[in-house]
Formats: C-alpha cells, sequence, structure tokens
C-alpha cells in the first residue's frame, strides 16, 4: 500500500511547473504499476475537469482529442490527456498508436502532458488505475481539465470513462445504424454527443437519432475535426458543464456516486483476481462456490 | 498485497520513433508488432518527428526504451541530437537503440552520441526483444 | 471449344493417373522439399502445369500478338528486337552539380535515360533553410529549392534527346513546371520533352509516406498536371502510377497490381468527372513495378499487368484510343529483398529479377546497386548495376525474341490468377467508395501491413529462406563494401545559394504569383499549373509555393494502422 506524501507531490508539481515532466511521470507509472486497492491519492484541494471521450472505432477520436487539447489549450486551459488501447489478451502487450494521431496537435506546446496507457488486467482493476492516475494528475494542481480518451468498444471501456465528470461520446454520420448498436452501456454514461466528421451526408439524421435515443436533454455537438470545426463550441459547452458542476454540491454527488461504482469495480477486481487462482469443484453448487470464493477473499484481503 | 499469484513485473515500455523526414516505416512497423507480441508496451510515434517531440514522448510515457529508425542517412544527426537532448532531461537511462540502414562502421560514432545498440537490416526481431529484455532498466546501474 | 474442353478433360484424367502413380510414389521416396510451395503472393503452385490449367484461357482473345489488344504479350510489336529497353539508373545527391556529374557519369557508362532523386526536404515541400530538416538537405537526393537549381541539374544534357525521370510526389507539380521552364529558358520547346514525373499521390499515403496534403486536393493536383502536360508538353507522362513501393512495404504481387490499378482509375475518374475525355490523359499514363525474387510470378505479374489496362481502359474508363490502352512500364528490381548480409549476393538476386522484368516486357528498368541495404550506391556499384542489364541485352539471346514466355502452362496460369485476384481486389476496393475512401480509412494501409507481418513471420520461422541472413550465415562476415558518404557542407553550400537566389529575384512578383495560387486553390477543379509555373518563372522556391497550398488545404493526418 502506497500513499503519495508531500515531498513527492512537490517535486511533481516544481518541476511540473517547468515544463519538466519526469517525476509526473515516473508519479503515473507508480499508480499504473500498483493494483488499484494499494494505491491512495490524497483529495486534491481543487479539483479539475475530468472529461471522457468515446465512441466505436473510426469515430476520429484522437483526432478530435488533438483538437481540443488546442482549442483549451488556446483559451489559456492547462491539459493532460490520458489515451487508453487495449492490451492483447494473448501476450500482455499493446501498440499504443493515440499519440501519433495527436502528435501535431502537440508541436509547440510543451505545456500538454500526454500519457499512453494499456487496459492491463480486468476491467475493474483498469478502471480503478485509471481513476487513482486522474486524481493523481488532479492533485498536482497542474491541470485544468483532464481528457481521457478510450475506443468505445465493451464492458472495459464504459468503466474506465465513467470514471470521468463529464462523458462524451463521439459517433460519425452514417453510423446511422450504428448509433442503435453502440453498446447500451455507453449511451446511458454519456452526458453529452458529439457527431464527428459533420461535412458528410447524413448528419442531420445522426443528430436527430441520438437526441431520441438519448431520452435526456443533452447537447448534441457537430464538428469536423479534421478541420478543427465545431471544437471551440464543444470546449465552450465543456466549460459551462464544468461551471454548473462546481457551482453548488453537484460535482460532490457526482463523484460520490461514482466514487462508490469505482470501489465496487476494483472490490470486484479483487475478487475475481483470487478466483482465477483458487481450485473450484466444478460439482460444487453455485451458492458453495461464491461462499468459498468470498470468504478466501476476504481472509487473503485481511492478510 | 496481491489476490492471486505473484505480481509479474510491469511490461516494458518502449517508443518506437521515426526521426525526420523519412517515411519508409515498414521496419518500424514490423518492429512495434514483434515488440508487441512479445509482451510489451509500445508507443509508436510516428513518421516526421523532431527530436524535441521524440524526446517529449519518452519523458512523458516515462519509457524504459527507446528505438528511432532511420533509412534517410541522417541517423547520425539525430541520434546525436537525441542523446543529449536525454542526458540534459535526466533520461540517460533509457535504452536507446537505432536501427535501419545504418552502415556498420556508424556503429562507434553512435556509441559516443549514447546509442547502446544498432540494429541493421535483417535482424530477426526475436534477436531485438531478447537484446531489451536483457537489458532494459538496467542502463546506468552498470 | 467443346474439342478444347474434351481436351483439357483427358489431361485432367492423365495428371490424376500420373500424380497417382508416379508422383506419390516419388515423393514416398523423397519427400516434398517443402511443406507447401506458394508464390510470394501465397498462391499454390502445383506439380505440373498441363492444358487442363488453360481450359478457360482464350490465346485470341487473352494473348493475341505484340503491340495488338489485349497487349499481353508487349506493348510493341518488335519488343527489344527493335529498340531494346531504356536503361535508367536513379541518381541523385548533393547539390544540383553533384548529381549532373553523376548523369554525365552514368551517360558515359551506357546508360540511355536519366532518373532523379530528391532529398527529402523537396519531396515535401521544405526549403533547404528549414530550421529542422535542413540537416537532410542533399542527404538521399538532389536538393532542389528554385528553377535555379534545375538548370544547373541539367546543364550540358540535352533535354530535347534524354528522357529524364522525375522522382517527385507531393511536390510534383513545382518540379513539373521547374523541368518545363527550365527547357523554355534554354530554348527547347514543350513538345520536345520526353520524360516522367511519378506524381502517385495515392501509393505515398498507403506505402511510402511521402505526402503533405489531404487525398482530395492532392487527386486534383495530379489532375492538374496531367491536363497542363496534354496542353504543353505532350510527350511528357505527368503521373507514373507506382507498385514499386506498395510492394516494397510489403504488398504481395497480387495487391500491387491491384492497389496500383485502383489508384490509376482513381485519377483518371477524377479527371472524367471534371469532364477531361480520359483518352486525352491516358495514353500518358505510365506505370513503374516493383520485381521482386519469384521469378514466374514477377513476368505474369508485368503480362497480367498489361492485359488489365488495356480492359479497364477500353471497357471501364471507355477510352476508344489505342494508345490508352497501353500499359507502358518502368521497372526497378526489389530494393526490399536485397540484404546487409553478405551483400556481393545481390549481384545475383538483381541479375534474376532484371531477367524477370525483361521477359515480362518493361520499357526501362532499373537495377539496384550491390549496396542498396547500407546506403545510396557508390559508382563501382553502379557500375555492376548497369553492366547486369548490358549482359542481359547481348550476352543471353533472352531479348532476341517477344514474349518467350507466352504459351507457358504455368506462366498464362499465373497471369490469368494475378489478373483475376487483382480485379477482385479492385471490387472490393470500389465497394467501400474507392481509392480515396480506402486511403482515409486505413484499409489498404492494413492490407499491406498484414503483408509484410506474414512476410516477416515466414522468415523468422525459416518457412521461407533468405540466404545470407537466415541460412547460409557467414559467422564471422566482416564488411568490405566501399560505402557511399555524405558529402560534407551541402547544406551550408545549398543554404547560400538559396539566400543568394532570394536576395536577387524581384520580391514584387514573387509575392504576386504566390498570391494568385493562394486564391485559385480553394476551387479544386481550377488548373493551379499555369499559376505554379508563373511563381516558378518569377523564381518562387518550392517551399514557398507548397506553403502557400498547406495554407489552403491542409496537413495529411496518417492513418495508425500495423
Amino acid at each position: 500500500m502506497f500513499e503519495f506524501d508531500e515531498m513527492q507531490i512537490d517535486a511533481v508539481v516544481a518541476k511540473g511547473r517547468q515544463g519538466l515532466w519526469g517525476p509526473l511521470a515516473r508519479a503515473v507509472s507508480l499508480v499504473e504499476n500498483s493494483p488499484p486497492w494499494e494505491v491512495s491519492v490524497p483529495r486534491a484541494p481543487r479539483p479539475c475537469h475530468i472529461v471522457g471521450v468515446t465512441g466505436p472505432p473510426g469515430a476520429g477520436k484522437s483526432t478530435l482529442t488533438g483538437r481540443l487539447i488546442e482549442s483549451c489549450a488556446d483559451a489559456g486551459q492547462r491539459v493532460a490527456v490520458l489515451a487508453i488501447d487495449p492490451s492483447s489478451p494473448l501476450t500482455g502487450g499493446a501498440v499504443l498508436g493515440d499519440r501519433l494521431r495527436m502528435e501535431t496537435h502537440l508541436s509547440g506546446r510543451p505545456e500538454v502532458f500526454v500519457r499512453s496507457l494499456a487496459s492491463r488486467g480486468s476491467h475493474g482493476a483498469v478502471a480503478g488505475a485509471t481513476r487513482n492516475i486522474a486524481r493523481l494528475l488532479e492533485l498536482s494542481g497542474l491541470f485544468d481539465i483532464v481528457l481521457i480518451e478510450t475506443v468505445g468498444a465493451g464492458q472495459t471501456e464504459v468503466a474506465i470513462v465513467e470514471v470521468a465528470d463529464t462523458v462524451l461520446l463521439v459517433t460519425v454520420p452514417g453510423l446511422g445504424d450504428a448509433v442503435q448498436s453502440i453498446k447500451a452501456g455507453l449511451m446511458e454514461v454519456a452526458d453529452a454527443f458529439v457527431v464527428n466528421m459533420a461535412d458528410r451526408p447524413g448528419v442531420r439524421e445522426t443528430t436527430r437519432h441520438l437526441r431520441l435515443a438519448a431520452g435526456r436533454a443533452n447537447a448534441v455537438y457537430q464538428t469536423v475535426a479534421t478541420e478543427g470545426q465545431g471544437v471551440d463550441e464543444l470546449r465552450v459547452g465543456l466549460q459551462k458543464r464544468w461551471q454548473d458542476l462546481t457551482e453548488g454540491d453537484r460535482l460532490q454527488e457526482l463523484r460520490l456516486h461514482k466514487w462508490s461504482s469505482d470501489a465496487s469495480l476494483v472490490a470486484e477486481a479483487w475478487v475475481a483476481d483470487c478466483a482465477a487462482t483458487m481450485d473450484l469443484e466444478p460439482q460444487d453448487s453455485m451458492h458453495n462456490a461464491v461462499n468459498r470464493i468470498l470468504k478466501e477473499a476476504a481472509v487473503r484481503w485481511t492478510q | 498485497m496481491t489476490a492471486g499469484a505473484e505480481r509479474p513485473e510491469a511490461p516494458l515500455k518502449v517508443v518506437v520513433a521515426k526521426p525526420g523526414l523519412d517515411g519508409h516505416d515498414r521496419g518500424a512497423k514490423v518492429v512495434a508488432r514483434a515488440l508487441r507480441d512479445s509482451g510489451m508496451e509500445v508507443v509508436y510515434t510516428g513518421i516526421y518527428q523532431t527530436p524535441e517531440s521524440i524526446l517529449r514522448a519518452v519523458v512523458q510515457e516515462d519509457a524504459d526504451v527507446l528505438g528511432l529508425s532511420s533509412l534517410s542517412g541522417a541517423h547520425l544527426e539525430y541520434a546525436k541530437e537525441l542523446g543529449e537532448l536525454l542526458r540534459a532531461n535526466d533520461r540517460a537511462d533509457v535504452l536507446f537503440i537505432v536501427g535501419g540502414t545504418v552502415p556498420p562502421e556508424d556503429a562507434e560514432a553512435l556509441n559516443d552520441y549514447g546509442v547502446h545498440a544498432v540494429f541493421g537490416p535483417g535482424t530477426p526481431t526475436g534477436e531485438l526483444v531478447d537484446y531489451i529484455k536483457a537489458n532494459a532498466r538496467r542502463v546506468g546501474s552498470a | 471449344m467443346d474439342a478444347m474442353n474434351e481436351d483439357a478433360r483427358q489431361w485432367d484424367e492423365r495428371v490424376e493417373a500420373w500424380e497417382h502413380e508416379r508422383v506419390s510414389a516419388d515423393y514416398e521416396r523423397v519427400p516434398r522439399r517443402k511443406k507447401e510451395f506458394t508464390t510470394l503472393s501465397g498462391a499454390p503452385v502445383k506439380d505440373i502445369y498441363t492444358p487442363a490449367d488453360l481450359r478457360h484461357f482464350s490465346p485470341g482473345a487473352d494473348l493475341g500478338l505484340p503491340g495488338e489488344y489485349p497487349y499481353t504479350r508487349g506493348v510493341h510489336a518488335t519488343m527489344y528486337r527493335g529498340r531494346p529497353w531504356t536503361i535508367r539508373q536513379v541518381a541523385g545527391f548533393g547539390q544540383a552539380e553533384d548529381t549532373n556529374n553523376r548523369y554525365k557519369y552514368l551517360l558515359k557508362t551506357g546508360q540511355t535515360g536519366l532518373s532523379t532523386d530528391f532529398d527529402l526536404p523537396t519531396l515535401l515541400g521544405y526549403d533547404s533553410d528549414h530550421e529542422v530538416y535542413r540537416r537532410e538537405v542533399g542527404r538521399i537526393g538532389v536538393a532542389i529549392d528554385t528553377v535555379v537549381d534545375m538548370h544547373a541539374l541539367f546543364d550540358g544534357i540535352p533535354l530535347d534527346e534524354i528522357s529524364t525521370s522525375l522522382t517527385i510526389n507531393p511536390s510534383a507539380a513545382v518540379l513539373l513546371a521547374m523541368y518545363r521552364v527550365v527547357a523554355d529558358e534554354r530554348g527547347i520547346p514543350g513538345h520536345a520533352l520526353n520524360g516522367t514525373t511519378q506524381n502517385d499521390i495515392l501509393k505515398e499515403y498507403i506505402a511510402q509516406n511521402e505526402f503533405i496534403f489531404p487525398p482530395l486536393p492532392s487527386v486534383e493536383l495530379v489532375v492538374d498536371t496531367m491536363e497542363y502536360g496534354a496542353d504543353v508538353m505532350p510527350r511528357f507522362n505527368p503521373l507514373n502510377v507506382c507498385g514499386y513501393h506498395i510492394r516494397d512495404a510489403g504488398a504481395t504481387a497480387v495487391e500491387e497490381v491491384g492497389l496500383t490499378m485502383s489508384n490509376a482509375l482513381c485519377y483518371l475518374e477524377h479527371a472524367a468527372a471534371r469532364g477531361i475525355d480520359p483518352d486525352r490523359l491516358a495514353p500518358r499514363v505510365s506505370f513503374f513495378w516493383d520485381v521482386h525474387n519469384n521469378f514466374f510470378e514477377e513476368a505474369a505479374k508485368l503480362r497480367a499487368a498489361r492485359r488489365m489496362w488495356a480492359r479497364l481502359t477500353r471497357d471501364r474508363l471507355g477510352c476508344k484510343d489505342p494508345k490508352s490502352w497501353l500499359m507502358r512500364a518502368h521497372c526497378q528490381t526489389a530494393g526490399v529483398s536485397l540484404t546487409a548480409q553478405q551483400p556481393y549476393n545481390n549481384v545475383a538476386r538483381t541479375a534474376i529479377q532484371a531477367l524477370a522484368a525483361i521477359l515480362g516486357g518493361t520499357q526501362s528498368l532499373h537495377t539496384n546497386s550491390l549496396d542498396e541495404a547500407l546506403s545510396i550506391p557508390s559508382e563501382s556499384a553502379i557500375k555492376i548495376a548497369v553492366r547486369t542489364q548490358q549482359i542481359i541485352l547481348h550476352e543471353t539471346g533472352v531479348a532476341d525474341v517477344v514474349d518467350p514466355l507466352g504459351g507457358s502452362y504455368y506462366v498464362e496460369s499465373l497471369t490469368s490468377q494475378i489478373e483475376q485476384e487483382a480485379l477482385e481486389l479492385i471490387e472490393r476496393i470500389d465497394g467501400i467508395g474507392g481509392m480515396i475512401e480506402a486511403v482515409e480509412s486505413g484499409y489498404a494501409g492494413q492490407l499491406i501491413a498484414d503483408s509484410a507481418w506474414e512476410q516477416q513471420v515466414k522468415v523468422e520461422s525459416n518457412e521461407s529462406i533468405v540466404v545470407g541472413v537466415n541460412d547460409y550465415v557467414d559467422e564471422n562476415e566482416t564488411q568490405d563494401l566501399e560505402i557511399d558518404r555524405p558529402i560534407p557542407g551541402v547544406m551550408e553550400r545549398q543554404m547560400e545559394r538559396l539566400a543568394e537566389v532570394k536576395r536577387s529575384r524581384e520580391q514584387r512578383r514573387v509575392i504576386a504569383t504566390l498570391r494568385a495560387i493562394e486564391k485559385a486553390a480553394p476551387d479544386l477543379h481550377h488548373n493551379l499549373m499555369p499559376l505554379i509555373e508563373d511563381a516558378v518563372r518569377a523564381r518562387a522556391t518550392v517551399g514557398e509555393i507548397c506553403d502557400v497550398l498547406r495554407g489552403v488545404w491542409g496537413h495529411h493526418q496518417p492513418s495508425t494502422v500495423f
């Protein structure tokens, strides 16, 4: 179990203020390389806006994230990005290519911090680690906004973006039917929608579709990320949402709610890890098997 | 504290980069794929990179290894500048390797610039993987 | 027809009996050398080919005679019995004067055409004084900033006699205008100019990665150059569609043909959409192929590509001029097949690949030098490469008859198979909305990356043997090659010359011509070439002209495929 002490954080902050990212990057690795239940990140004195960006493959999320980096930085916001790509379940390796797609938006902006992460392990563990890293970035006080980008392909990704205060679901016209097929869970966690590549035919139908499917008065933005169109509007919308959240208790309520679902995911990850190493008898009843797993998990936890 | 077996060592993180204007990335991509398949996490920065952008990737990604691929004959200049940048930014501990069309007699100069190993055309990727596994996270401790 | 089928049926039976009685018994004693024999494209290769394999093949419709539709046997009737292929070695390094000297050396060795490699800043539209990229000035090609450099490059070379190929892509429009202006300022008329700009931007996005602007404006700019060529230099080929780089990046022979043909169709169909008659442009479209190791597949590939292009231009594009139907080809032996280990072996590889190109009926040929995997070629290595072609021409007799492989059961069956599979790939690309879509979605790039990976796996598992690399390795191999080193001081001298040109030119005229390009560029159907020519005449630089277009069209963002 480790907790960041004040000196470590001070070093991260002092160097980070000079645009030297080494200490922060090392601290991120410490969190990334530890199981989420072993890490304790102290609460930040001042929150920053944590925004999840997800959507189906090919929707242009990285390019949009790159444009958001520009727009936020030009508006004087300090930006960090966590770009998460899947690990291979077979080898544990990963090719992390999001940095490449953002690269042109990073040149000349040494103040932006971008970190690629591989989604190692079970979805609970990944979500827990992502949450801890985002909280670490928040604690450093070096950023006004943290963008968490991941492909919206399944349960793991839903769990990752759920960590965020605001979840953007990015899609494109022509995926009209695909919108329907976007994982139901993803539709539900989204706080706002982005129809990217909005210069293509079908943008109105897709927008209408999203409005209907969302069933809430959520914002739907239209962007052409490759050209930068509509990105400033999206950034302003995000700023407005952040204002709304931070006025009064809404952010606290939201985070408390997310915090408990995160905690249960991490607990789930612990139990799954534990069960994976146990010899369970196939002839056992389900009740007995669960009983054994939970007891063993509890014993190991207290050890 | 682990719920299950011994906690495995964290995967090695490798930045694969192509400096300058050379676009021939077949080798870099094949290497990225081979390293991934051997369990490493590969940050691929793509083509048209400057020494500054490559340094930024190494620092921000907290990489264990930097692999530079060059087929444009400008490997000496780029490697020299990167070696200097790594040292100035406290990252001389990164395992620094160069691959591509590098004449063998350039190996010595590259070594002087801080390059730990040079892999020429036709190197089996298995050899590269073995070298990285044996040497990453050990640079500077010797 | 019935007689033929009957014949094929009898051969089927006979081969089956032969396999059963003779072949299996022989394999019993000496098993197959390999588990599976395939071409480099992965097509299975059988024990034997007979008339049964040609049952769908019609010698009249599929083969014909040389110089006749569908040109399977060659684009000219007499082929090398009249004029031999052009020996065209690519060269370029340092400043224009350095390359100019190399040209004169090459012409002295008996080379019959010129071909220019440009340095990376020129290729990508940056000037030699660029803050970051200036360290690449003159490295892998010659540095050209203004038409002043272009004058020096071709100094003393009779542009109305020697054909010249300019290996340039994203900035090709500027270099084409420069070539024309050089000739014009020397008093050589446009119709006397003979040569090629590579100018095939689509393959850059999927293979070689030298691009500036996004695909759509880039393709329209290529159409501009084609139309300009037809207007002012009608014997010049402004577009040379390339399979070479696609293959070198890892594609199979079939993918090379399919993707290249899709690219060629894409340009001509965009031209047609602008109302330009394809018969005005197609006769000046030429092709550039990579000739790799699998001997018969490579010769068959060229034959298949000729037949396909004849059919595609006639039936799909509606071309009526027989000149539009001709797939005229330049070939280069496969750089990617050459090894840094035991580099002298590369002479043998290159000779065999060159032979395949000639048996395939190429119009011109570059043979790689043995030091290809190590550096740009030295003069002694180039000489062996040129001599290789001369030996094939004068000593082997293979050039004394037209299409000697024609009618071979194996080669004809491979030719048909490549044609069919490449057509299927073209259909798949049409299905996803055409080549620009296949570029942007990463489909084409993924295809190539996957094939590259498959080949790597085969070599590493020793399923494919590369002599000197994974077998017959010399344990204590030492390097004894003379390696060509960069010329010192090129960057400084080139920056000086650029500064001098900028000092002496009429600045107001430069700005006015650049503004005119900027104003016209948003309309993608507005032909920019006359405006680019004006800017070139005013001594505007490659970087300045490309910067204006970057400002209007933006940069292309590469897709990520592994």
